[in-house]
Protein backbone atom coordinates (compact mmCIF):
# COMPACT_ATOMS: atom_id res chain seq x y z
CA UNK A 1 0.00 0.00 0.00
CA UNK A 2 2.57 2.21 0.62
CA UNK A 3 4.09 1.82 -2.21
CA UNK A 4 1.23 2.26 -4.16
CA UNK A 5 0.79 5.32 -2.03
CA UNK A 6 3.38 6.81 -3.29
CA UNK A 7 3.13 6.54 -6.98
CA UNK A 8 2.79 9.53 -9.18
CA UNK A 9 0.13 9.93 -11.50
CA UNK A 10 0.17 12.36 -14.65
CA UNK A 11 -3.03 13.47 -16.33
CA UNK A 12 -3.99 12.42 -19.65
CA UNK A 13 -7.38 14.11 -19.15
CA UNK A 14 -9.76 15.60 -16.96
CA UNK A 15 -13.39 17.23 -17.98
CA UNK A 16 -16.85 16.50 -18.00
CA UNK A 17 -17.98 12.64 -20.07
CA UNK A 18 -20.79 10.43 -21.04
CA UNK A 19 -20.63 7.33 -18.66
CA UNK A 20 -23.96 5.41 -18.59
CA UNK A 21 -26.32 7.89 -20.03
CA UNK A 22 -25.02 10.76 -17.89
CA UNK A 23 -22.51 13.27 -17.73
CA UNK A 24 -19.71 12.88 -15.26
CA UNK A 25 -16.74 14.59 -14.04
CA UNK A 26 -13.93 11.93 -15.49
CA UNK A 27 -10.37 12.06 -14.87
CA UNK A 28 -7.45 9.51 -16.71
CA UNK A 29 -4.09 9.44 -15.39
CA UNK A 30 -0.86 7.42 -16.13
CA UNK A 31 2.26 6.26 -14.51
CA UNK A 32 4.77 3.73 -16.20
CA UNK A 33 2.24 2.58 -18.76
CA UNK A 34 -0.96 1.92 -16.12
CA UNK A 35 -3.85 4.29 -17.12
CA UNK A 36 -5.97 4.84 -14.08
CA UNK A 37 -9.99 5.93 -15.02
CA UNK A 38 -11.67 7.83 -12.00
CA UNK A 39 -15.60 9.14 -11.95
CA UNK A 40 -17.10 11.56 -9.35
CA UNK A 41 -18.70 9.37 -6.79
CA UNK A 42 -17.22 5.86 -7.59
CA UNK A 43 -13.71 3.77 -7.15
CA UNK A 44 -11.00 3.97 -9.70
CA UNK A 45 -9.97 1.53 -11.75
CA UNK A 46 -6.32 0.76 -13.02
CA UNK A 47 -5.69 -0.66 -16.04
CA UNK A 48 -2.77 -2.55 -16.55
CA UNK A 49 -0.27 -1.83 -19.32
CA UNK A 50 -1.21 -4.65 -21.55
CA UNK A 51 -4.81 -4.52 -21.00
CA UNK A 52 -5.02 -7.82 -19.87
CA UNK A 53 -6.36 -6.92 -16.35
CA UNK A 54 -8.61 -4.31 -14.71
CA UNK A 55 -8.69 -3.65 -11.17
CA UNK A 56 -10.97 -1.66 -8.93
CA UNK A 57 -8.71 0.80 -6.27
CA UNK A 58 -10.03 -0.14 -3.91
CA UNK A 59 -11.00 -3.68 -4.05
CA UNK A 60 -14.44 -5.16 -5.16
CA UNK A 61 -15.53 -6.83 -1.93
CA UNK A 62 -18.41 -4.40 -0.99
CA UNK A 63 -19.56 -4.99 -5.07
CA UNK A 64 -19.61 -2.53 -7.47
CA UNK A 65 -22.47 0.18 -7.78
CA UNK A 66 -24.59 0.87 -10.91
CA UNK A 67 -21.85 4.44 -11.89
CA UNK A 68 -18.63 2.04 -11.28
CA UNK A 69 -20.30 -1.21 -13.39
CA UNK A 70 -20.81 1.58 -16.25
CA UNK A 71 -17.10 2.76 -15.45
CA UNK A 72 -15.69 -0.72 -15.67
CA UNK A 73 -17.66 -1.49 -18.89
CA UNK A 74 -17.49 1.83 -20.36
CA UNK A 75 -14.03 3.79 -19.96
CA UNK A 76 -11.67 1.68 -18.24
CA UNK A 77 -12.91 -1.57 -20.86
CA UNK A 78 -12.34 0.67 -23.87
CA UNK A 79 -8.96 1.83 -22.29
CA UNK A 80 -7.88 -2.05 -21.34
CA UNK A 81 -9.25 -2.81 -25.31
CA UNK A 82 -7.11 0.49 -26.85
CA UNK A 83 -3.85 -1.47 -24.91
CA UNK A 84 -4.39 -4.41 -26.79
CA UNK A 85 -4.67 -2.57 -30.68
CA UNK A 86 -8.44 -2.53 -30.55
CA UNK A 87 -10.78 0.27 -30.72
CA UNK A 88 -14.17 0.88 -30.14
CA UNK A 89 -16.70 2.74 -32.51
CA UNK A 90 -19.91 5.07 -31.23
CA UNK A 91 -21.72 3.02 -33.74
CA UNK A 92 -24.32 0.76 -34.60
CA UNK A 93 -23.76 -2.29 -37.04
CA UNK A 94 -25.38 -4.17 -39.44
CA UNK A 95 -24.29 -7.17 -41.68
CA UNK A 96 -25.17 -5.51 -45.41
CA UNK A 97 -23.28 -6.26 -48.56
CA UNK A 98 -19.40 -8.31 -47.96
CA UNK A 99 -19.37 -8.04 -44.04
CA UNK A 100 -20.52 -5.66 -41.26
CA UNK A 101 -20.98 -2.09 -42.22
CA UNK A 102 -20.53 0.08 -39.30
CA UNK A 103 -23.15 3.59 -38.99
CA UNK A 104 -21.79 6.44 -37.69
CA UNK A 105 -23.08 9.80 -37.06
CA UNK A 106 -24.00 12.53 -34.71
CA UNK A 107 -26.51 11.96 -31.85
CA UNK A 108 -29.65 11.49 -33.17
CA UNK A 109 -28.88 11.07 -36.65
CA UNK A 110 -30.49 7.87 -37.17
CA UNK A 111 -28.11 5.20 -36.70
CA UNK A 112 -30.29 3.17 -34.44
CA UNK A 113 -33.42 3.36 -36.50
CA UNK A 114 -31.17 2.60 -39.78
CA UNK A 115 -30.25 -0.64 -38.13
CA UNK A 116 -32.96 -2.28 -37.22
CA UNK A 117 -33.17 -5.29 -38.98
CA UNK A 118 -34.62 -5.95 -41.83
CA UNK A 119 -35.35 -8.78 -44.24
CA UNK A 120 -33.07 -11.80 -44.75
CA UNK A 121 -29.97 -9.38 -45.35
CA UNK A 122 -30.05 -6.45 -43.10
CA UNK A 123 -29.11 -7.66 -39.26
CA UNK A 124 -28.02 -5.61 -36.81
CA UNK A 125 -24.74 -6.88 -34.70
CA UNK A 126 -24.86 -3.67 -32.61
CA UNK A 127 -26.39 -0.92 -31.62
CA UNK A 128 -24.09 1.48 -29.94
CA UNK A 129 -20.59 0.54 -29.17
CA UNK A 130 -18.62 -1.63 -32.14
CA UNK A 131 -14.95 -2.91 -31.17
CA UNK A 132 -12.70 -3.01 -33.88
CA UNK A 133 -9.47 -4.04 -34.99
CA UNK A 134 -6.84 -5.33 -37.65
CA UNK A 135 -6.21 -8.93 -37.67
CA UNK A 136 -2.85 -9.16 -40.05
CA UNK A 137 -3.75 -6.43 -41.74
CA UNK A 138 -7.53 -7.00 -42.49
CA UNK A 139 -10.07 -4.66 -40.53
CA UNK A 140 -12.51 -6.45 -38.77
CA UNK A 141 -15.57 -6.01 -35.69
CA UNK A 142 -16.05 -7.65 -32.63
CA UNK A 143 -19.20 -7.56 -31.68
CA UNK A 144 -19.50 -9.09 -28.68
CA UNK A 145 -19.56 -5.94 -26.36
CA UNK A 146 -22.69 -5.45 -23.92
CA UNK A 147 -24.64 -3.17 -25.81
CA UNK A 148 -26.48 -1.18 -23.25
CA UNK A 149 -29.29 0.10 -25.32
CA UNK A 150 -30.65 -3.36 -26.80
CA UNK A 151 -32.66 -5.64 -24.37
CA UNK A 152 -31.09 -8.89 -23.87
CA UNK A 153 -32.67 -11.21 -26.52
CA UNK A 154 -31.68 -8.70 -29.18
CA UNK A 155 -27.95 -8.70 -28.13
CA UNK A 156 -25.53 -10.14 -30.39
CA UNK A 157 -25.63 -14.13 -29.56
CA UNK A 158 -22.74 -15.58 -27.00
CA UNK A 159 -22.17 -18.06 -29.36
CA UNK A 160 -22.33 -16.33 -32.85
CA UNK A 161 -19.06 -15.74 -34.59
CA UNK A 162 -16.38 -13.58 -34.10
CA UNK A 163 -14.54 -11.53 -35.70
CA UNK A 164 -16.42 -10.43 -38.10
CA UNK A 165 -15.08 -9.09 -41.07
CA UNK A 166 -15.72 -5.26 -41.20
CA UNK A 167 -16.42 -4.49 -44.81
CA UNK A 168 -16.50 -0.41 -44.55
CA UNK A 169 -18.35 2.22 -42.43
CA UNK A 170 -20.95 4.83 -43.47
CA UNK A 171 -21.23 8.20 -41.87
CA UNK A 172 -24.78 9.28 -41.81
CA UNK A 173 -24.28 12.87 -42.94
CA UNK A 174 -26.64 15.43 -43.27
CA UNK A 175 -30.31 15.39 -45.26
CA UNK A 176 -30.16 15.32 -48.62
CA UNK A 177 -32.36 18.74 -49.61
CA UNK A 178 -33.76 16.36 -52.72
CA UNK A 179 -35.37 13.64 -51.30
CA UNK A 180 -32.45 11.52 -53.45
CA UNK A 181 -30.57 8.84 -51.38
CA UNK A 182 -26.61 8.77 -51.68
CA UNK A 183 -23.70 7.08 -50.75
CA UNK A 184 -20.71 8.71 -51.24
CA UNK A 185 -16.81 7.60 -50.63
CA UNK A 186 -14.69 9.43 -48.80
CA UNK A 187 -11.22 9.72 -49.81
CA UNK A 188 -9.03 7.44 -47.59
CA UNK A 189 -7.93 10.78 -45.34
CA UNK A 190 -11.48 11.99 -44.97
CA UNK A 191 -12.21 8.41 -44.26
CA UNK A 192 -9.37 8.15 -41.29
CA UNK A 193 -10.76 11.02 -39.45
CA UNK A 194 -14.39 9.58 -39.37
CA UNK A 195 -12.65 6.76 -37.55
CA UNK A 196 -10.80 8.65 -35.36
CA UNK A 197 -14.04 10.92 -34.88
CA UNK A 198 -16.25 8.54 -33.92
CA UNK A 199 -13.81 6.29 -31.91
CA UNK A 200 -15.18 6.19 -28.48
CA UNK A 201 -12.94 7.38 -25.49
CA UNK A 202 -10.58 8.49 -27.82
CA UNK A 203 -9.98 11.69 -25.51
CA UNK A 204 -8.65 9.26 -22.80
CA UNK A 205 -5.92 8.10 -24.48
CA UNK A 206 -2.47 8.87 -23.54
CA UNK A 207 0.49 9.88 -26.35
CA UNK A 208 1.54 6.42 -27.09
CA UNK A 209 -2.59 5.15 -27.58
CA UNK A 210 -3.08 8.23 -29.86
CA UNK A 211 0.17 7.66 -31.74
CA UNK A 212 -1.36 3.70 -32.14
CA UNK A 213 -4.76 4.11 -33.09
CA UNK A 214 -3.46 7.39 -35.66
CA UNK A 215 -1.98 4.10 -37.36
CA UNK A 216 -5.02 1.28 -37.04
CA UNK A 217 -6.93 4.18 -38.43
CA UNK A 218 -4.93 5.45 -41.29
CA UNK A 219 -4.33 2.01 -42.38
CA UNK A 220 -7.95 0.99 -41.93
CA UNK A 221 -9.14 3.65 -44.17
CA UNK A 222 -6.93 2.78 -46.34
CA UNK A 223 -8.16 -1.13 -46.95
CA UNK A 224 -11.66 -0.39 -46.73
CA UNK A 225 -14.67 1.68 -47.70
CA UNK A 226 -15.58 4.45 -45.81
CA UNK A 227 -18.72 6.23 -46.94
CA UNK A 228 -21.16 9.30 -46.02
CA UNK A 229 -24.98 8.95 -46.33
CA UNK A 230 -27.18 11.51 -47.47
CA UNK A 231 -30.81 10.61 -47.75
CA UNK A 232 -33.96 12.35 -46.18
CA UNK A 233 -35.21 12.03 -42.54
CA UNK A 234 -38.36 10.19 -42.99
CA UNK A 235 -39.17 6.56 -42.14
CA UNK A 236 -39.94 6.60 -45.88
CA UNK A 237 -36.57 6.73 -46.90
CA UNK A 238 -35.12 3.62 -44.84
CA UNK A 239 -35.44 0.83 -47.32
CA UNK A 240 -34.08 2.72 -50.18
CA UNK A 241 -31.46 4.08 -47.74
CA UNK A 242 -30.50 0.44 -46.46
CA UNK A 243 -30.35 -0.89 -50.50
CA UNK A 244 -27.91 2.17 -51.13
CA UNK A 245 -26.01 0.54 -47.71
CA UNK A 246 -25.97 -2.38 -49.35
CA UNK A 247 -25.34 -1.88 -52.79
CA UNK A 248 -22.15 0.35 -51.97
CA UNK A 249 -20.38 -1.38 -49.46
CA UNK A 250 -21.13 -4.84 -52.00
CA UNK A 251 -19.41 -3.77 -54.69
CA UNK A 252 -15.79 -4.85 -54.75
CA UNK A 253 -12.52 -3.08 -54.54
CA UNK A 254 -11.83 0.46 -52.83
CA UNK B 1 -0.92 39.24 -41.57
CA UNK B 2 -0.97 38.22 -37.82
CA UNK B 3 2.00 37.57 -35.52
CA UNK B 4 2.42 34.68 -36.84
CA UNK B 5 2.49 34.92 -40.25
CA UNK B 6 4.72 38.07 -40.26
CA UNK B 7 7.72 36.42 -39.19
CA UNK B 8 7.50 34.72 -42.21
CA UNK B 9 10.48 35.29 -44.85
CA UNK B 10 11.79 32.89 -47.48
CA UNK B 11 14.73 32.04 -45.20
CA UNK B 12 13.31 30.96 -42.30
CA UNK B 13 12.65 27.66 -41.16
CA UNK B 14 10.73 25.47 -38.86
CA UNK B 15 10.73 22.81 -36.92
CA UNK B 16 8.28 20.10 -36.12
CA UNK B 17 7.41 19.92 -32.71
CA UNK B 18 7.82 16.55 -31.21
CA UNK B 19 4.27 16.56 -29.71
CA UNK B 20 3.46 15.73 -33.78
CA UNK B 21 2.44 12.60 -34.94
CA UNK B 22 1.89 12.54 -38.85
CA UNK B 23 0.85 9.91 -41.08
CA UNK B 24 0.51 9.97 -45.07
CA UNK B 25 -2.73 8.44 -46.68
CA UNK B 26 -2.01 8.46 -50.18
CA UNK B 27 -1.24 11.94 -51.21
CA UNK B 28 -3.30 13.37 -48.36
CA UNK B 29 -2.29 13.01 -44.25
CA UNK B 30 -3.37 13.21 -40.88
CA UNK B 31 -1.41 14.77 -38.39
CA UNK B 32 -2.53 14.62 -34.68
CA UNK B 33 -1.43 16.97 -31.78
CA UNK B 34 -0.32 14.51 -29.00
CA UNK B 35 -0.63 16.85 -26.35
CA UNK B 36 -3.95 18.49 -27.17
CA UNK B 37 -5.64 15.60 -28.20
CA UNK B 38 -6.61 16.89 -31.30
CA UNK B 39 -6.73 15.76 -35.22
CA UNK B 40 -6.02 17.94 -38.45
CA UNK B 41 -6.39 16.97 -42.13
CA UNK B 42 -4.04 17.81 -44.28
CA UNK B 43 -4.81 17.86 -48.11
CA UNK B 44 -1.86 17.18 -51.37
CA UNK B 45 -0.68 20.69 -50.92
CA UNK B 46 -0.46 20.35 -47.36
CA UNK B 47 1.25 17.05 -47.06
CA UNK B 48 3.80 18.39 -49.81
CA UNK B 49 4.42 21.25 -47.46
CA UNK B 50 5.23 19.22 -44.34
CA UNK B 51 7.29 16.70 -46.15
CA UNK B 52 9.70 19.38 -47.24
CA UNK B 53 9.62 21.20 -43.90
CA UNK B 54 10.02 18.26 -42.00
CA UNK B 55 13.70 18.33 -44.07
CA UNK B 56 14.87 21.38 -42.77
CA UNK B 57 14.21 22.98 -46.08
CA UNK B 58 13.41 26.80 -45.94
CA UNK B 59 9.89 28.49 -46.93
CA UNK B 60 11.65 29.90 -49.67
CA UNK B 61 12.86 26.49 -50.98
CA UNK B 62 9.31 25.12 -49.75
CA UNK B 63 7.82 27.26 -52.23
CA UNK B 64 9.86 26.80 -55.15
CA UNK B 65 9.20 23.26 -54.99
CA UNK B 66 4.96 24.11 -54.73
CA UNK B 67 5.57 26.00 -58.04
CA UNK B 68 7.16 22.93 -59.55
CA UNK B 69 5.33 20.38 -58.66
CA UNK B 70 1.90 22.03 -58.56
CA UNK B 71 2.27 24.33 -61.24
CA UNK B 72 0.79 27.28 -59.51
CA UNK B 73 2.16 31.30 -59.57
CA UNK B 74 4.67 31.98 -56.97
CA UNK B 75 2.45 34.53 -55.06
CA UNK B 76 -0.40 31.74 -54.83
CA UNK B 77 2.33 28.88 -53.54
CA UNK B 78 3.83 31.93 -51.15
CA UNK B 79 0.08 32.45 -49.74
CA UNK B 80 -0.54 29.11 -49.24
CA UNK B 81 2.51 28.19 -47.47
CA UNK B 82 1.90 31.06 -45.31
CA UNK B 83 -1.69 30.38 -44.38
CA UNK B 84 -0.53 26.94 -43.72
CA UNK B 85 2.58 27.70 -41.18
CA UNK B 86 0.72 30.11 -39.88
CA UNK B 87 -1.79 27.46 -38.79
CA UNK B 88 1.05 25.24 -37.65
CA UNK B 89 2.55 28.24 -35.72
CA UNK B 90 -0.41 29.22 -33.90
CA UNK B 91 -1.20 25.76 -32.46
CA UNK B 92 2.58 25.18 -31.56
CA UNK B 93 2.74 22.46 -33.70
CA UNK B 94 6.20 23.93 -35.46
CA UNK B 95 8.34 27.05 -34.20
CA UNK B 96 10.91 29.10 -36.52
CA UNK B 97 14.32 27.88 -36.24
CA UNK B 98 16.99 29.96 -36.13
CA UNK B 99 18.44 30.59 -39.74
CA UNK B 100 21.89 28.88 -40.12
CA UNK B 101 24.70 31.32 -39.89
CA UNK B 102 22.67 34.46 -39.29
CA UNK B 103 23.20 36.64 -36.39
CA UNK B 104 20.60 36.06 -33.64
CA UNK B 105 18.40 39.29 -33.54
CA UNK B 106 17.73 40.80 -30.20
CA UNK B 107 14.73 40.02 -28.63
CA UNK B 108 14.69 36.52 -30.35
CA UNK B 109 14.87 34.64 -33.44
CA UNK B 110 11.73 36.05 -35.12
CA UNK B 111 12.93 38.00 -38.58
CA UNK B 112 11.37 41.73 -39.41
CA UNK B 113 9.01 41.53 -41.51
Amino acid sequence: MAREAARSWLPVFAGDAWVGGQETSVRCEQSGGLLRVACAGARAFVIAPDGERIEAEAGIESGLSELETEILIGPALLLALARRGVYALHAAAVTAGGGVVALVGESGAGKSTLAKPAGPVWKRVADDILPFSLVRGAPVALPHYPQLKLPAEAQYPRDAASPLGLAGVCEIGPPSQDGQVYVEELSPQAGALCLISHTVAARLFPEDLLSEHLEVCASMAAGMKVARLRCPRTLEALPSARQAVTDRFSATGR
Amino acid sequence: MTSHTAQLQPDTAVAVSPKVRWREIGDESVLVDLAAGEYFGLNEVGTAILEQLMTGATLGQVCATLVETFEVEPDRAWSDLVELVGELLSRGLVKVTPVRGAPVPEGGGAAES
